[in-house]
């Protein structure tokens, strides 16, 4: 039946006719939560609470052991009319005070259901542990008399003397913090050796330890201030991760009737450990080496990062979050928004009429969405920046540890909330009548997903640095001996047919050309003369004087050779040639180079991943598309091509810019003093780009070049992706 | 403490609740060692028994009657004292078999044997009807007898119980057992008796009733140490003398289908009149307002759901309406609760078809059954709102004392047994709500019925017409016709139809249903009609006249499909009877509830495009769509059954305080 809430209940005469009332420990608190007034239920012996409405402590409020249910709830009905809770809501009421061991009911409940109840509560706890292996809590002594005795002396801390000490000693921290950030960064890259394990847990152990009595001490202290409550009872460890650790329970402080009491004492902790980093900060300073200085520095690092990541921040459960969740007067926050996204989805895209909706106003609505949806994407951040992490900074023989990591994260927000789901959508009574509509767009969402991740085809692009490189160029090299007398200035355009390059003079040659020449003049007049003597001396001088000829030759071609001329069209580069006038040239000595600056190509080095998908999915170099960028100029995009991919691997670099050392991306091996080494092979690759204007890139540029891989759908740009990372990890 | 008998004993030691429903992956688990177990036959293993069985029987034919006696009471000492082999079941039943013979003159087949085996597995035996179950049970409840801790045989209705306790009774006589019946009328004393005798034949409603006034009579002493206590305590003196059971060990259930899964759900409930003038008042006003408000301005109507919504105007309305009556009218709330109620009664519920008026009363027709339902009545202030609908005396709701359902109250035997003539289709749900394995065990005499395919017509006028036409038909031949209807208003429509076809018919619903075994009795006559709502007259053999054999004994038609198959097999079941020949035939159409329910998109389609026919459209598509409705409102109907139970199971761990249901 379409009635929101029915008024009967078929188990009515199950409760109608008995005398429950409240266990006499019974406490009751009244709070205020957006508005709404709200009674909250202790039973201080076994510390169970509950929360209800304050029409339904109207209710609970006439049960006095003498009324029977039936008559308390006539008795509201006349008075409160619709507000009154219906039988099916007494019974729910009833129950679950029951089940939190609030109720007296004056008959003893059979034994049967009382050790049932006792083994799911058994069955469930072990779930509990099971489920939550990674939170283990196992409570070990009752603090409270300890806390008692010294809570006058640290209590103290939360006052506003306290509040004062501190907020100087963080300035102070911060000062020195702020004066040593590099080093602080660069000291990060140590904190998970294994050699800086011991200190890190040891510092772990002393934040912990510190931030727990500091949620205990402010917790009996507002108790003390209140004149009651604020009791702390359990004292145990907890194995965050399978490390022990510290932990105190301080949920008394729930009942706390101001809320910047409760506030504080959910903050406590967080403030706590800021005091430490601080305090840590300042001995980390003035301290060079030794233990105190590791561990001060760890210190600094855990409480930081704790606070800004974990406790300090409410979109995860830690403190930070109960606080908000108090102070914006949401209790069960992070539970309502999920409920309220859901609630959404049924009521919006199911259609479903009996959706619940567990916001009560317009604010809260505001906050469950924002709260949902930023704590969601934050969380799954965190885990993959946390992932990531490991994944860098872990040394080799604790890498095991990441995929477990990871798969047990996939398994409990990928795996678990599906299957849940699945079953959800199959067998929930809610969906009976929408089933079909929410089977069908959970598939079309699904099938959305599928289709873009697994089907779509999108472009996949990897990026490599290159140098840019002229495709045609001239060493120019001296080629005789001779004192440099004219030359043409660098970065002029030059051609065979043009202007020398550089002229030189050789003294030298030009006195035996000199001498040579005196010479042949001799042996002509001999031989003018023996023409009418003697023909067999003819025939002698004209071997002298061709010898002699080729000796002034080959001089004329030395002396010629000292005026060079460019080989090729291209700018005549030599960046040294203004201070070489009155230079001696040697043969052999480079001068510059001729280099013809618009026809450049780039050379680009790609790892041995990336050469080799290259080779495999781009047949076909010249269809690949490839976007070229000059490093310091955003302005200038370029369009190119892979003119070819050299087939063997080359360990030499060919530039020292592409290599780690001096900035570029290609590791090379920390003891090759020159940086040319690279690290692991490389393939070349080879650029051509396509210029619309002339002059866009110049020899000797850094480029980066973006490749188009042929379209693949992201998950399996993914999949190879992480199959990469793993491999690089463990040398498959 | 000394005066105490064992079976007060052990009705304080009884568990108050059956097992709980495994959840998540137990769930799953248990459901899939269900499936397997439906895989491996057990047939075979309880028929290699069988032979065993068989094999004793020349031995114990010669025994003398004294002889066997001894016999008897030498075997019965083994299963008192809890010490049976799996061959003293087969010699104990061979013993049944033998006194069955002498003392009533049937001797039960090889296939009723296999039958009891299958009870004494923990089974749900599946077998034909007219196969004898009520002399299978025989063997296996002699031997329950003789364990000695009682032993419930539940039958459908108390004619039955006494029939077979008077009937069977020779033989546990002759085994040395006791055997008792429990009558509607009968007092408690009379009752404690038959509890206390070794077999008690009884209905479902008696036992499952008695066990409440017991729970009433124990109160909240639940268990046996509160009760222990008490008793030491001397403050309950007579208390236990005042019980009348002894205690939940061991069941068999006949029609176990209909028992433990038809009417699983529905409560069984000790109540008391409360009078209530002010609510009464009020449902006669809200039948008044309902008729003020009108359909798709006020309030909207969800067909297939069965469900009244009322719109914002309507809110309104009915707020300005009941402003200044007071009493109930004065929260919101309530107001509009009571209206919704009035107008469910007026639009949901139809006279004759949901209900009757008889003798001034409503008497609901169970929609499965078709059958009258006269203790039953609807819940939540329905039941109120269709009296003051059809302005009839409004009898307030009366106050419960004790509830239980059937589902929960069966749950709680140890040895829960039960026999059905169709039970294969809800093997699933007899495995995960009962643990019972569902055994089916073959006919004694080959079946010679023959299933002809069903005929699918377009509409329902189309429909009826061709029903009329094939009764003719058949008619003219002579051979007897059984036409089964959903409703009672069908059967109405039908026979009014054969009427202006002057085709002479005898009637049998929920109406007439005085002459329920008379016209039964007649349905197999020579040329008979009879027209029938489902389930009228279960139980009731249809004997072929004479000359009907020859002529291809009774045919029976089936005018709508049912919500489960399994229904409609047993109207199929009642031709061909024990090699007799017979056939069955269904006739549809696609504005049949059923189908336009479960699969409306598609037959919404199917109709568009027959349109105009008026013939026969079946193919195997149209039949899948009808078998696909049918088994997705038999899941659905279990689905919901299964969440009554788990809803119960979850009521009774919140309400620990307040003692179990």
């Amino acid at each position: 039946m379409a009635v929101e809430r029915p008024t009967f209940h078929e188990s009515w005469f199950r409760v109608a006719q008995l005398r429950p009332r409240l266990l006499s420990s019974v406490q009751v608190y009244r709070q205020h939560f957006r508005g709404q007034m709200w009674y909250v239920l202790e039973n201080p012996s076994s510390n169970e609470f509950s929360r209800v409405s304050s029409d339904a402590y109207h209710f609970i409020g006439l049960l006095d052991g003498r009324k029977t249910v039936a008559e308390v709830w006539r008795i509201c009905n006349e008075r409160y009319g619709d507000y009154a809770p219906t039988q099916p809501e007494v019974i729910q009421l009833l129950g679950n005070l029951y089940c939190s061991n609030l109720l007296y009911a004056e008959l003893a409940p059979d034994a049967e259901s009382l050790f049932n109840r006792y083994h799911t509560r058994i069955k469930r706890r072990i779930q509990g542990f099971f489920s939550n292996l990674l939170f283990i809590h196992i409570p070990l002594i009752d603090p409270d008399h300890f806390l008692s005795r010294w809570v006058g002396l640290f209590g103290l801390i939360f006052s506003w003397f306290g509040l004062l000490l501190w907020l100087v000693v963080i300035s102070a921290g911060l000062y020195f913090i702020v004066g040593n950030i590099k080093e602080l960064f660069f000291q990060s890259t140590d904190i998970l050796n294994p050699d800086n394990f011991i200190f890190l847990y040891l510092s772990m152990v002393i934040i912990k330890i510190f931030h727990e009595f500091g949620h205990a001490f402010a917790c009996k202290r507002f108790g003390r201030l209140n004149g009651s409550g604020g009791e702390v009872h359990v004292i145990g460890i907890m194995f965050l991760v399978f490390v022990p650790l510290p932990y105190v329970d301080a949920s008394s402080a729930w009942a706390f009737r101001k809320k910047w009491h409760r506030v504080v004492v959910g903050l406590s902790g967080v403030m706590i450990e800021l005091f430490c980093a601080a305090v840590a900060a300042i001995i980390w300073v003035n301290t060079s080496t030794g233990t105190l200085h590791i561990i001060s520095y760890n210190i600094i690092f855990l409480a930081s990062v704790s606070t800004l990541i974990f406790n300090g921040n409410p979109l995860l459960r830690f403190d930070a979050y109960y606080v908000l969740s108090d102070l914006i007067e949401i209790p069960n926050l992070s539970q309502r928004s999920k409920n309220y996204i859901y609630y959404l989805v049924k009521k919006y895209c199911w259609k479903l009429k009996s959706a619940y909706n567990p916001a009560h106003s317009s604010g809260e609505k505001i906050w469950f969405l924002f709260y949902g949806i930023a704590s969601t994407a934050y969380r799954v951040f965190i885990c993959i920046r946390i992932l990531l992490f490991l994944n860098d900074r872990l040394p080799e023989e604790l890498f095991v540890l990441v995929p477990i990591f990871a798969g047990s994260a996939v398994i409990a927000w990928i795996v678990v909330p599906i299957g849940k789901f699945i079953r959800y959508l199959a067998t929930s009574g809610e969906l009976a009548r929408s089933r079909g509509v929410a089977v069908s767009s959970t598939l079309a969402a699904m099938a959305l997903i599928v289709i873009s991740v697994g089907i779509l085809k999108v472009p996949e692009y990897f990026r490599i640095e290159g140098i840019v490189e002229p495709l045609n160029m001239a060493v120019v090299y001296a080629e005789s001996d001779g004192f440099v007398s004219d030359f043409l200035l660098s970065n002029q355009t030059v051609s065979p047919d043009g202007e020398s390059l550089i002229t030189a003079s050789n003294p030298e040659l030009e006195a035996e050309k000199k001498g040579l020449l005196a010479e042949l003049r001799g042996f002509q007049a001999k031989r003018r003369i023996a023409q009418t003597r003697d023909m067999a001396e003819v025939q002698m001088l004209d071997e002298q004087i061709e010898a002699l000829n080729e000796k002034i030759a080959r001089i004329d071609y030395e002396l010629a050779a000292l005026d060079i001329k460019a080989s090729l069209e291209g700018t005549w580069i030599s960046p040294d040639i203004d201070k070489a006038r009155g230079l001696y040239l040697s043969r052999g000595q480079m001068i510059g180079l001729v280099a013809d600056l618009d026809n450049v190509f780039v050379r680009a080095a790609a790892g041995q991943e990336l050469a080799a998908m290259l080779i495999n999915h781009t047949g076909n170099f010249a269809e690949t598309n490839v976007e070229i960028r000059v490093k310091g100029r955003p302005d200038v995009t370029l369009s190119g091509q892979i003119e070819q991919i050299l087939p063997a691997g080359k360990e030499q670099l060919p530039y020292q810019a592409m290599g780690y050392a001096v900035g570029g991306s290609i590791p090379t091996l920390i003891d090759d003093p020159k940086g040319l080494h690279a690290a692991e092979r490389f393939f070349e690759v080879r650029i051509k780009p396509h210029f619309d204007k002339p002059d866009q890139l110049r020899s000797g540029q850094r480029v980066v070049a973006r490749i188009q891989m042929p379209d693949r759908p992201l998950l399996f740009q993914w999949w190879s992706d992480i199959r990469q990372l793993f491999q690089r990890r463990f040398h498959i | 403490m000394a005066g105490i008998p064992s079976a007060t004993w052990q009705m304080l030691g009884q568990r108050t609740s059956g097992e709980s429903l495994p959840k998540g992956l137990d769930a799953a688990w248990d459901t899939g060692i269900g499936l397997v177990g439906r895989a491996v036959p057990r047939y075979k293993r309880f028929l290699r028994r069988t032979e065993k069985i068989l094999s004793l029987e020349k031995k114990i034919s010669e025994m003398t009657d004294s002889k066997l006696r001894q016999v008897a009471a030498e075997i019965r000492e083994i299963f008192r004292c809890q010490r049976d082999k799996p061959s003293d079941i087969e010699t104990a039943f061979a013993i049944v078999r033998e006194v069955a013979f002498r003392k009533i003159g049937e001797k039960p087949f090889p296939v009723q044997i296999t039958g009891a085996m299958a009870l004494e597995g923990g089974c749900i035996a599946e077998m034909a009807t007219g196969e004898g179950k009520t002399l299978t049970s025989t063997m296996y409840v002699t031997v329950a007898g003789w364990r000695g801790r009682g032993c419930h045989v539940v039958t459908v209705n108390d004619y039955l119980a006494r029939r077979d306790a008077e009937w069977m009774g020779q033989i546990y006589r002759f085994c040395g057992l006791t055997v008792d019946y429990i009558e509607q009328q009968m007092p408690p004393a009379r009752r404690k008796a038959a509890y206390m005798a070794d077999i008690t034949y009884c209905t479902n409603k008696e036992v499952a009733a008695d066990f409440l006034r017991d729970r009433i009579t124990l109160g909240r002493l639940r268990g046996l140490s509160s009760a222990l206590v008490s008793k030491m305590a001397g403050g309950a003196k007579n208390l236990t003398d005042r019980l009348i059971q002894r205690g939940l060990n061991c069941a068999i259930v006949d029609e176990a289908d209909s028992v433990l899964i038809d009417e699983s759900v529905t409560p069984l409930i000790i109540s008391g009149n409360a009078p209530n003038p002010e609510q009464v008042e009020s449902f006669r006003q809200a039948a008044v307002i309902a008729g003020q408000l009108k359909q798709e301005i006020d309030y909207r109507i969800d067909h297939r759901y069965r469900d009244i919504e009322l719109t914002e105007r309507g809110k309104e309305h009915l707020a300005a309406i009941t402003g200044d009556l007071g009493g109930l009218w004065q929260g919101n709330r309530r107001s509009q609760e009571i209206v919704n109620r009035a107008l469910t009664a007026k639009d949901l519920y139809v006279r004759d078809h949901h209900y009757v008026i008889d003798k001034g009363k409503i008497v609901i027709v169970d929609e499965f059954t078709g059958r009258l339902m006269p203790d039953r009545t609807w819940r939540d202030g329905l039941h109120q709102a269709v009296e003051a609908k059809e302005a009839l005396n409004v009898n307030p709701p009366k106050d419960t004392y004790a509830r239980i359902s059937f589902q929960r109250f069966f749950r709680m035997y140890d040895r829960l047994s039960g026999m059905t003539g169709t039970a294969a289709e809800a093997a699933s749900e007899f495995w995960q709500i009962y643990h019972l394995p569902v055994v089916t065990i073959p006919t004694n005499r080959p079946c010679k019925r023959k299933n002809l395919p069903d005929i699918i017509l377009s509409n329902n006028a189309s429909k009826w017409a061709r029903i009329v036409q094939e009764i003719g038909r058949i008619n003219a031949t002579g051979r007897p016709i059984l036409i089964g209807t959903r409703s009672v208003l069908a059967s109405e429509h039908l026979s009014g139809m054969l009427k202006s076809a002057n085709l002479v018919h005898q009637v049998l619903n929920a109406v007439h249903h005085r002459m329920e075994a008379q016209i039964v009795a007649e349905a197999g006559k020579l040329g008979k009609i009879t027209v029938a709502t489902n389930m009228a007259g279960r139980g009731t053999d249809i004997k072929l006249g004479r000359g009907v054999t020859e002529l291809g004994g009774l045919h029976v038609i089936a005018a709508e499909p049912n919500e489960s198959a399994r229904i409609d097999r047993q109207l199929f079941g009642r031709c061909a009877r024990q090699g007799d020949p017979g056939s069955a035939q269904g006739i549809f159409s696609l504005d049949d509830e059923i189908v336009s329910r479960y699969a409306r998109n598609t037959v919404a389609y199917f109709k568009k495009r027959h349109a105009h026919s008026t013939d026969d459209i079946s193919s195997p598509l149209i039949r899948g769509i009808f078998h696909l409705s049918q088994s997705r409102a038999e899941r659905l109907a279990m689905r919901r059954r299964k969440n009554v139970l788990r809803t119960d199971n979850w009521l009774d761990e919140q309400l620990g305080f307040a003692g179990s249901e």
